[in-house]
């Protein structure tokens, strides 16, 4: 095989972090060599070395076997080297074709004046969309589109600069699984045709299902590289995080109560149909589904961020009213976001004033707030979560995304919540806050605190809910035990396949 | 099956909807304009009124290019009318010397792009918000002139005022609107068919992905101000050469003019978005308001809450059109992850 990119040694360093430390990495043409390690493991660090964004301290970076150096972006562009980051870096105001040529338009003379050949961008922009197998018009706004149809934009923008060496960094993040199914073939397609690809991603499923080898990082250091078919799961995990999978899912028994919420035919029109559910006291049920299914549209509605229009909602037994989010919490419902960076957190703002901002009316002496009594709160919680901050006033963007989960999910406790509503909680964590938000979960539990669990990772909802319930086109489609859920069964379920 | 979700699937956008346009509300309301004119105050259109409008049509038309192409970049400059008022003493005392039109537009062209370029080293450089550095050379400027001239320079030369009085095409079109058409043309066709106008456009985008792109993103910011600085060195002479007299704060607060021309023509404040026509548009039906409503006998005490109705009427019109167009995304869309779904079972 033809080797087309190497990394030796690359260490880089930041004011007082280490970022990567002897790191090695090759691609060779046409593989689809997978990077996997937990968040802050180096990965994206490492991608922005090889694209020139970030200029290694000491190492080298071999181009088929040249070496070179990368003074900016453009450098690694004339190399052949594209990548396409986890949030799309379109520009949402500008046509596709715009969006595909922009920085190396195709000009022509106009008399003595340079002008943009669209014709010929077009022309070309074309040719790349039916190697693609790839039909949009070329003239729409990318803000018009698609997660899916960006990515699609993204790629044939790589294609334009003739790339020979594709980096996409946790592509499928926001993708449907048609859509996932889309991209691979295209990323397959892409292989065949000779690029080296390097992915990204958090989710060993998806190595298995798409790449040739897999490196693993592990805190800014190179740790293993493997041929896919020669490993398995529990082996690169225990690659990823240096322990064994023990206690991945700690779920405790726990004894459950009454009955606490009991929803019965609720509707919105267009998006949630009949939903019929019950939960118990210190029970944690999971909702299972397809994205689009709507298990979030269903805790969203529920919670008074949306309006239904029909339905009943009872809690313990009576039934209550929820025009907003403040009923909502005033009958004991609190709800933590999927996305905590937008949703979650303010997170310009310290552990403390997240964790207490619900609450500020309970944090006063007289007209003032008072600071012992917000230290306090969060002091508790950092303490029984183990958020790693200097002190209750360290800023939550510096914090890692687990430490920030941690502190969403504190903020939602300290409201003493009857029922919990999680949303995707352990999205984009590492493996082992992942756990230690499992262990936090399961502990409310056993205090009684009924959870509602959102999760697209069908081991976490095997692993650490009573009870699961499969949603299916805005409704409940199935209900399954811990001990009969198996990730086939619920899949089946939610495919509605007999 | 899996190719289909890649293909588009707003039909609706074809033939008819396309032309449903910020541009083509405008022009509706434009010639809805002209039309009650024409019923309410047939006197409107005499060639007198006609051309007091066009002049000041063009002029505010030229700066707001400029201000369109900073709006663009995501910036904003509330110091353009400052600008201009330097400018216009500037060449009344270059004029003054009886020197010629070329020489002191030129002169007033070096000293707006030299002002304007300050301003962009000031938020490029030093990492100043736009606003804000804007807002602070705006009485930078404003309280420099004073202590410079005293009040005004008057009794300024025929060849000064030149422009205003005799310069005119086929006798009755001013020069300042063969300069505004010239430019006009050329900034349209320059925003369509140079390689910087992308940028400009991508840096008001996503200044991040712009960065990553290997824009370089100060350059670009600074250049937009670099170009609009002699914009407003035009505007700020047929300003100026209206009359024999130049005062110290001859176009203060006109920025608030070139920023509502901009915004009435769709560009977004918030940058990255907006056209040429829409600029000329929205300086044409800002330049009709006042003389509009002398004639049909309103007080001009009126026109300026007049055109601040008209402001506000386009951005709430936008606003509503964008509220519908998203109304399912406000909803925080289920970006489950099936995939992982269908892997997991696979690999089980």
């Amino acid at each position: 095989m033809d080797e087309v990119l190497r990394l030796n040694n690359i260490v880089k360093t930041f004011p007082g972090v280490l970022a990567l430390d002897d790191m090695n990495f090759d691609l060779n043409k046409g593989e689809i060599h997978a990077i996997c390690g937990e968040n802050g493991a180096g990965k994206s660090t490492l991608m922005k070395i090889v694209t020139g964004v970030y200029k290694p301290d000491s190492g080298e970076i071999l181009i088929d076997g040249e070496p070179v150096v990368f003074e900016d972006p453009n450098d690694a562009f004339a190399k052949g080297i594209a990548i396409i980051y986890q949030e799309t870096s379109l520009f949402e105001e500008m046509t596709i074709l715009e969006n595909i040529f922009l920085g190396h338009e195709y000009m022509k003379k106009a008399g003595p004046i340079p002008v943009i050949d669209y014709a010929k961008m077009r022309s070309e922009a074309l040719e790349i969309f039916k190697i693609m197998n790839v039909d949009l018009d070329l003239n729409e706004r990318t803000k018009n589109l698609g997660m899916a149809q960006k990515q699609m934009v993204e790629i044939a923008k790589a294609l334009s600069h003739h790339s020979k060496i594709l980096i996409l960094d946790e592509p499928t993040a926001s993708l449907t699984q048609r859509e996932v199914e889309a991209l691979f073939s295209i990323v397959r397609s892409l292989r065949d045709q000779g690029v080296a690809i390097a992915y990204i991603s958090h989710r060993l499923e998806e190595i298995f299902e798409l790449c040739d080898r897999v490196t693993v990082v592990r805190d800014g250091r190179y740790i293993s590289t493997k041929l896919v078919a020669a490993t398995n799961k529990d082996e690169l995990v225990a690659d990823m995080v240096g322990r064994s999978m023990d206690n991945y899912y700690p779920k405790a028994d726990v004894t459950i109560g009454g009955e606490l919420i009991r929803v019965e035919h609720l509707s919105q029109e267009g998006i949630l149909s009949d939903v019929n559910f019950h939960i118990d006291k210190g029970e944690i049920v999971g909702f299972a589904g397809l994205a689009g299914a709507g298990r979030t549209e269903l805790a969203l509605a529920l919670c008074g961020f949306t309006k239904i229009d029909g339905g009943k909602i009872y809690v313990e037994g009576k039934e209550v009213k929820i025009h907003d989010y403040r009923d909502a919490m005033n009958a004991g419902f609190v709800y933590v976001s999927e996305d905590r960076g937008k949703y979650g957190l303010v997170i310009e703002m310290s552990v403390k004033q997240n964790i207490t901002m619900p609450q500020l009316h309970n944090m006063r002496s007289g007209l003032f707030l008072d600071n012992a009594k917000e230290l306090k709160l969060a002091g508790q919680f950092i303490g029984e979560f183990d958020i790693k901050c200097p002190d209750a006033d360290f800023l939550t963007e510096n914090l890692s995304g687990g430490n920030q989960q941690k502190v969403s999910v504190s903020k939602a406790i300290a409201m003493a919540p009857k029922i919990l509503f999680l949303d995707e909680p352990t999205r984009g964590v590492d493996v082992g806050s992942k756990a230690e938000i499992h262990g936090i979960v399961s502990a409310l539990a056993k205090k009684g605190t009924t959870i509602f669990m959102i999760s697209s990772e069908m081991p976490e909802l095997i692993g650490m809910c009573d009870r699961i319930y499969i949603m299916k086109n805005g409704t409940i489609a199935g209900e399954m035990n811990r001990a009969e859920a198996t990730q086939e069964k619920i899949l089946k379920v939610a495919l509605q396949v007999d | 099956m899996a190719q289909e979700s890649l293909k588009q699937t707003a039909g609706g956008t074809g033939g008819f909807k396309k032309i449903l346009t910020t541009e083509f509300y405008l022009l509706i309301f434009l010639v809805a304009i002209l039309v009650v004119m024409a019923i309410a105050a047939p006197d409107f259109y005499s060639v007198n009124t006609i051309m007091t409008v066009l002049n000041y049509f063009s002029y505010l038309l030229i700066a707001a290019i400029g201000m369109n192409i900073i709006i663009i970049t995501s910036n904003i400059d509330v110091a353009a009318g400052s600008i201009m008022s330097v400018v216009a003493i500037v060449i009344a005392f270059v004029g003054k010397t009886g020197a010629p039109l070329p020489v002191f537009m030129l002169v007033g062209m070096a000293a707006g792009l030299i002002l304007s370029w300050v301003n962009g080293l000031f938020i490029t450089k030093l990492k100043i918000p736009a606003i804000v550095a804007t807002l602070a050379t705006t009485q930078l400027f404003v309280g420099a002139l004073p202590l410079v001239v005293e009040g005004s320079i008057y009794d300024l030369p025929a060849s000064f005022t030149w422009l205003a009085f005799k310069a005119k095409l086929f006798g009755v079109l001013p020069a300042s609107v063969v300069f505004a058409a010239v430019i006009t043309v050329g900034f349209m066709l320059f925003m369509r068919y140079s390689r910087f106008s992308k940028k400009l456009y991508a840096v008001g985008n996503n200044i991040h992905a712009a960065t990553l792109t290997g824009i370089n993103v100060n350059k670009v910011m600074v250049l937009a101000f670099v170009i609009a600085g002699p914009l407003y060195g035009i505007a700020g002479t047929i300003i100026a050469t209206g009359g024999q007299r130049v005062t110290t704060t001859m176009a203060n607060g006109f920025e608030m003019t070139l920023i509502a021309a901009v915004v009435l023509g769709g560009t977004s404040i918030a940058g990255g978005s907006g056209k040429i026509i829409g600029t000329v548009l929205g300086a044409f039906i800002l330049s009709l308001i006042t003389p509009a409503m002398n004639y049909i006998g309103l007080s001009s005490d009126w026109s300026d809450a007049v055109m601040g109705g008209i402001i506000l009427l386009a951005v709430i019109v936008a606003s509503i059109s964008t509220l519908t167009k998203n109304k399912k995304v406000i909803i925080t869309p289920e970006t489950g992850q099936p995939g992982a779904i269908a892997a997991a079972a696979e690999v089980k």
